[in-house]
């Protein structure tokens, strides 16, 4: 069964709503800035993608915000459900993917003694307050698929009848410890994100929250209420191999999943939004799996890569690609690949987007989410006809 | 025709007393309760260091399931190996100590001074995928966060994945442990550990079942210990509110474990001491402990064992707010169904 996109809305550093964001990713303007708020003299990277929503004038030694996350995530939330037109009567829950939580948060309580009580580390009760009614809120903690996995899961809960309506949402805040071993592990500072560029360093991690909601599509038609697209599946795999490394079998099973789920050929998808960290052995995996699963077919789609202006959002990530593909499915334009000018070996004859907006007929798009712990998570979504 | 859904293994990993096996050994045990914990007498020593407790833990929870469901043998091999069989795993408390300890060690240091092998560690989902690697389950991977509902959305999940027919059989686990971090935020404020030790905290156990298709279970001969029914998760809006209730005043098991004091603010309608008429009713934080996010698999385990005892043959079970948190959920179990 397709299902149906009502309303969906992301925050990240490009743009504080998802038109904004759109149209800084299509001209190819990076979010990438100096480190706001953690200690620069800690860190051997000094760049990246945070959202500037820090007050100016907060002072010196005032440190860092807490619940940032919660806030972006309770923002888009709002936004997307307003977009739905649905509200209190209607019943639906709400999954948010998230990598981190608000581990940040709990950072800031222990090295800070910032105030954080033990129930904001999840989103249930932000959440509810931020819709003016309590809703079930599942906290989905998987990495870098996060936001991803919990469209799927949402689709399980629809498909079976449970609800009508579920608000799917990913967020993600910059934490200290994640930021910091990344770094650690990162032999040369990276100083920006490049996609399957042949010269890439690493990867830079970003702020950044999304959420669509998702309906059955007989409901949202009783309510009169126009699709923004559908979504036709979300297919999943564990690579269940490497704590951290990629698995080109378990991400080639996760494309295959939700090709087989969509019931579409590989080779009818129009654009794909890629999972692209900029790190050497991620993206050459990916690449090296769309090939399997693609064959000849993968040298005419075109392929975008969008951490290169929003850095890595982790959990977020996901959901971050699927609203940004709705708005490439109603435009028919596909966002360039930032910071991009040749291709890695693994990604030769692949048509990378990059250096100015492609305008492209779309009916069919697939986001890539992977995550630590080999999670993999894929969306096909389709064009609605005009 | 709805899936059925089976539980075919089940696991009780509890340090905090030696020589329990079952949620039952832990009622009224609290003043016994002392940690000691040996991972390596179930999983051997070999790929133990830098794990978290929790992740040892519910490694040797999930171990003993796929032990008791038939899916490895003591003597065979290690791994199940199945595209079809998934993971859901309840923790909130596995890594914050991880996560304190290296913004700590940045602070007072550099990043330069962090171990990279903290790096699986500071994301929170290494437990379920560490389980997945361990045991070769490649189908859908969660690691739940929810707060006092992560082990009932963990189950809920893992129902409509099963239903849903994304995969066969899903491992469903839930630990929690206990630390200075977890204490101070629990206090409001960073302690010292002479201070924490004072805090009441958590019972830090770990949990697992094993559920299945009964299509599944059946091919393989399995033992059945119940059904994962039906579950309902309570909502603000009218028409959930109304749904929840009737789902909870409605049912009729024999055994009901909740907190009824906590229900009876919830739901309109709900006397406890009707329940006493028909059911057994068990509060398992009235009589263990604190379980956080583990309570609902609790729930679901200790209902399996009195289902293999002969003393229930159906339940209902409550649980979700504690902790901080609001929310309800409630799933029903039976032994049997009736054809």
């Amino acid at each position: 069964m397709r299902l149906a996109i009502t309303g969906s809305a992301m925050v990240t550093s490009v743009g504080p709503n998802k038109e904004a964001g759109f149209d800084a990713m299509c001209k190819g303007i990076s979010g990438r800035k100096e480190l706001q708020a953690f200690p620069k003299d800690r860190f051997n990277a000094k760049f990246a993608y945070e959202i500037a929503d820090r007050p100016a004038d907060r002072g010196v030694g005032a440190g860092d915000e807490i619940m940032r996350a919660t806030r972006w995530l309770c923002d888009a939330i709002v936004a997307a459900v307003r977009e739905s037109k649905l509200g209190e009567n209607d019943d639906l829950c709400v999954i948010v993917g998230t990598g981190l939580r608000e581990l940040r948060s709990m950072e800031l309580f222990w090295t800070d003694g910032k105030d954080v009580p033990l129930q904001s580390l999840h989103f249930e009760a932000a959440i509810a307050a931020a819709l003016g009614f309590e809703v079930p809120v599942m906290t989905v903690c998987n990495a870098c698929s996060a936001s991803n996995f919990a469209l799927g899961l949402a689709d399980d809960f629809i498909t079976a009848g449970k609800y009508r309506s579920v608000v799917v949402a990913g967020c993600d805040t910059i934490t200290e410890s994640m930021f910091g071993l990344l770094d650690r592990v990162n032999p040369i500072p990276p100083e920006m994100v490049q996609p399957f560029e042949r010269d890439r360093k690493g990867v830079l991690m970003g702020d950044g929250a999304a959420a669509v909601v998702l309906e059955n599509p007989a409901n949202a038609a009783s309510r009169a209420v126009r699709p923004l697209a559908w979504l036709r599946s979300v297919g999943t795999s564990c690579d269940a191999n490497h704590e951290t490394a990629p698995d080109v079998g378990g991400i080639s099973r996760a494309i295959v999943d939700a090709h087989q789920r969509a019931r579409i050929q590989a080779h009818e998808v129009d654009v794909i939004f890629v999972h692209g960290t900029g790190t050497h052995l991620n993206d050459a995996t990916e690449a090296t799996a769309l090939k399997k699963v693609f064959g000849e077919s993968i040298k005419d789609i075109p392929i975008s890569g969008l951490k290169a202006v929003t850095g890595h959002t982790s959990g977020a990530s996901g959901l971050v690609g699927v609203v940004t593909a709705i708005e490439s499915l109603r435009s028919g334009v596909i966002a360039p690949t930032a910071n991009f000018s040749s291709p890695m070996a693994e990604a030769e004859n692949m048509l990378v987007v990059y250096e100015q907006a492609l305008k492209h007929p779309i009916s069919f798009a697939q986001v890539n989410a992977f995550g630590f712990g080999g999670v993999n998570a894929v969306a096909i979504l389709e064009k609605v006809a005009s | 025709m709805t899936i059925r859904v089976a539980i075919t293994g089940l696991a009780v990993e509890a340090p905090v007393l030696a020589g329990a096996t079952k949620i039952g050994d832990l009622f009224g045990r609290a003043g016994d309760f002392q940690w000691a914990f040996d991972p390596a007498q179930k999983l051997g020593k070999k790929g133990l260091r830098y794990k978290e407790t929790a992740t040892l833990m519910a490694l040797c929870a999930g171990r003993t399931a796929l032990l008791s469901s038939g899916h490895l043998q003591e003597s065979g091999d290690a791994k199940v190996n199945d595209d079809q069989f998934g993971i859901a795993m309840a923790s909130n408390t596995g890594n914050l100590e991880t996560i304190c300890n290296v913004a700590d060690k940045i602070r007072t240091e550099h990043v330069d001074a962090t171990s990279p092998m903290d790096l699986p560690n500071a994301s929170s989902n290494v437990v379920a995928s560490t389980a997945a690697i361990r045991f070769g389950l490649r189908a859908m991977n969660l690691m739940l966060t929810s707060g006092a509902s992560a082990s009932a959305d963990a189950l809920v999940l893992a129902v409509n994945s099963i239903r849903s027919g994304r995969v066969n059989a899903m491992m469903v686990g839930a630990v929690e442990v206990d630390s200075l971090a977890l204490r101070s935020l629990q206090s409001g404020k960073r302690l010292t550990e002479e201070e924490a030790a004072g805090v009441a905290s958590i019972v830090p156990i770990a949990t697992c079942v094993i559920l299945e298709s009964e299509a599944s279970a059946k091919k393989r001969n399995a033992h059945i210990f119940g059904y994962i029914d039906d579950y309902e998760m309570q909502g603000g809006g009218k028409q959930a509110q109304e749904r929840f209730s009737r789902f909870v005043l409605q049912n009729k098991s024999d055994l009901v474990c909740m907190d009824s004091a906590v229900v009876s603010s919830k739901v309109t309608g709900f006397v406890a001491t009707d329940l006493a008429e028909h059911a057994q009713v068990v509060n398992l934080e009235t009589t263990i402990g604190q379980l956080y996010g583990g309570i609902s698999l609790a729930q679901v385990v200790y209902a399996c064992e009195r289902f293999a005892s002969e003393q229930s043959k159906s339940a209902l079970l409550v649980s979700g707010a504690s902790m901080g948190d609001q929310r309800l959920t409630a799933l029903t179990l039976v032994k049997a169904y009736a054809d």
